[in-house]
């Protein structure tokens, strides 16, 4: 799964480990996140969304659907 | 919704405000251990006491192993999943180990490698840290 966690964190200026306190869970799992080698469960996806003040399907993705640049409009269509 | 109660995890991924029940269970393992120990070696108890002797450092072993569960529990959902992995690994590889070194002692090939049933934890310990290393390196 594919996700703009990183790019959203950064945007707020936020370090990992300002996020993973707000999300109350370690650095470790904010980058595992970022680094899309660990994919969050429903309830954590919620959470980040939540602190994002975002839509969950505006930061997660399925497994080849195009991730639109910053401020660009979402899709999930498959390239 | 489930809420995650931890933040601060050490390197081996357990909450560093569960450290002090660990400690403290180590420590009472430890001592009841040795406890155990000088007094059966020492003079010869009777049944009963000899019993409740033997019985203490494993009990004590249980409350440790208990303790760590909890440490895990709280742990957030990536740590668990790595403690999973690494248990997951150590079970079977335990199993297959065991099974390799009884064939190869029963053709001689390799000398007896428990001396009796307390080193058994040898061949589940080792299995566990190389699946952790493992399932920590996945994730990082």
């Amino acid at each position: 799964m594919k996700n703009r966690v990183r790019e959203l964190r950064t945007e707020r200026g936020w370090s990992q480990e300002q996020l993973a306190a707000r999300l109350n869970v370690s650095r470790q799992t904010v980058n595992a996140v970022e680094r899309e080698k660990y994919d969050p469960s429903l309830p954590l996806a919620f959470k980040i969304a939540q602190a994002f003040g975002r839509p969950i399907e505006e930061i997660f993705f399925p497994d080849g659907a195009h991730v639109p640049a910053r401020g660009a409009g979402r899709s999930l269509l498959p390239r | 919704m489930s809420v995650e109660r931890n933040v601060e995890v050490d390197s081996c991924g357990v909450p560093r405000r569960e450290h002090r029940r660990i400690y403290i269970a180590s420590a009472a393992f430890i001592a009841l251990t040795f406890f155990s120990l000088a007094l059966l070696g020492r003079e010869a108890p009777g049944i009963p006491l000899r019993v409740v002797l033997a019985v203490l450092p494993p009990l004590a072993f249980a409350v440790l192993l208990a303790v760590m569960a909890r440490a895990i529990a709280r742990s957030d959902e990536l740590q668990r999943q790595i403690q999973l992995e690494a248990l997951g690994f150590a079970y079977p590889a335990a199993l297959v180990l065991a099974a390799l070194f009884g064939f190869l002692q029963r053709e001689g090939l390799v000398p007896h490698a428990l001396r009796d049933l307390r080193d058994v934890w040898l061949f589940l310990a080792w299995p566990y840290f190389i699946g952790l290393y493992v399932a920590r390196r996945k994730y990082r």
